[in-house]
């Protein structure tokens, strides 16, 4: 029958439809983050704690553990997305492998650094004393764009890419004046956010990659995740936004 | 467990693949067969039967997407199983209803020029598919590559259902309107 070979036939389209429209295993509820919010409070007024702490994720029995384990500071709510779309960027690449010493001018890694100071307030080396050690630099790059008026490239924004040896990779790109350029485009109606030592950040998960875009000390990040636990991405965002 | 590390048991071919996927996509699959089936017991042997077939073709294969690679799997199994069953009774799940509402895709036999095989038919669907704003697209993916009921789909959505009747309605109308500009017949 004919209906029958559409019906056969879509079996076939792109996996990236079949995922986007995957049923949600376990969906969050307002109602459910409320109660859990109280009840985290209430354990805090009798310890006498100073801080408020919650964290919500999607299975309900690890919430328990979370309550009863709550030291942290951190709210973590992923808006699940489909898988975005592509988008071309007109932006000149520089990149440098490792630290960059190697197949760069010694002249050009330090306008470099220069450079980087004054995107980040801070030097290269400090920032990265605040990266979790067992997240090993793998490529550090510029991206240019033509942000002003008179057309040329200037660098818009420093992505930092780093891996672990479990082979998780984090891409950190950051930039002082508007959100960080980005080559997939993130679909979302109104993302719940979550909270990283106090700083409101959004967190988008599809597959096995996680974005967080957040801004913070004047500087508006990007952060993808592949192959990243829920907690490696906690523990980096912890570090990068300190107390 | 990361799909990664699933993929790299099925391709040393440890047994673990197999609880591991169950573990992981065990309740995907089932909801996948069940919409197509309506029976538990039916259901549970596509689930299981999914697990043997993915055993048997990785490796070779070393799916990007490992939860679309196993849904297709289950999906074309319970297919299989439904027609196989349709010729001694009509099943309960959503099968029949959804072809019936997929006959309003079908182009008239004036506006077509020729009949193509199944890969470009596919294409045309992608083609299709990509049109469509996010949200009908999930729908109708929902609808007819999940077979989900429309009840799930505006509790899902959070829509009412007249809404998501509405969205496959137009979505199907969209669909012929393409099959017939590019001359396709089913």
């Amino acid at each position: 029958m004919k209906n029958e070979r559409i019906l056969n036939n879509l079996g076939q389209v792109d996996e990236k439809y079949i995922m986007e429209a995957a049923p949600k295993k376990n969906k969050n509820k307002n109602g459910n983050l409320l109660t859990w919010v109280s009840m985290v409070a209430c354990l805090c007024i009798v310890a006498g704690s100073v801080f408020a702490v919650s964290k919500m994720i999607q299975n309900p029995q690890s919430q328990d553990k979370d309550i009863t384990n709550s030291l942290e500071a951190n709210y973590i709510v992923i808006n699940e997305i489909g898988v975005p779309s592509n988008a071309d960027l007109d932006v000149v690449i520089s990149s440098y492998i490792s630290d960059g010493l190697s197949d760069v001018s010694k002249k050009d890694w330090e306008q470099t650094m220069l450079e980087f100071k004054r995107f980040m307030g801070i030097t290269y080396d400090d920032f990265k004393k605040m990266i979790p050690s067992n997240w090993e630099i793998e490529y550090f790059s510029s991206m240019s764009a033509k942000v002003y008026e008179d057309n040329k490239y200037m660098i818009h924004d420093f992505v930092l890419t780093y891996r672990t040896e479990n082979n998780s990779t984090a891409r950190i790109s950051f930039c002082p004046f508007e959100a960080p350029l980005r080559d997939l485009f993130v679909m979302c109606d109104n993302p719940k956010q979550s909270e990283i030592n106090g700083v409101p950040v959004t967190i988008y998960g599809y597959d096995n990659c996680y974005i967080a875009q957040f801004s913070y000390n004047n500087l508006n990040y990007d952060i993808e995740t592949k192959d990243a636990t829920e907690e490696e991405l906690e523990t980096l965002l912890a570090a990068i936004i300190s107390k | 467990m990361e799909d990664k590390q699933i993929l790299d048991l099925y391709w040393t071919r440890s047994e673990n693949a197999i609880s591991e996927t169950a573990n992981k996509y065990g309740r995907y699959c089932h909801y996948i067969a069940f919409n197509i089936l309506h029976n538990d017991e039916d259901s549970e042997e596509c689930t299981n039967d999914t697990y043997l077939k993915a055993w048997e073709t990785m490796p070779p294969n070393r799916p990007d997407k490992l939860s679309a690679f196993l849904g297709k799997i289950t999906r074309n199994l319970a297919l299989d199983k439904y027609r196989l069953y349709n010729t001694q009774k009509r099943g309960a799940g959503q099968i029949s209803f959804v072809l019936d509402e997929l006959q309003e895709c079908i182009p008239t036999a004036n506006n077509t020029e020729h009949i193509v095989d199944d890969l470009m038919l596919t294409q045309v669907l992608n083609q299709f598919l990509a049109s469509l704003s996010e949200t009908k697209r999930k729908i109708f993916m929902r609808r007819y590559w999940y077979l989900s009921t429309v009840k799930e789909i505006s509790q899902d959505f959070n829509i009412s259902e007249s809404k998501v009747k509405m969205s496959l309605l137009r979505s199907r109308k969209k669909l012929k309107i393409l099959l017939e500009k590019e001359g396709i017949a089913i």
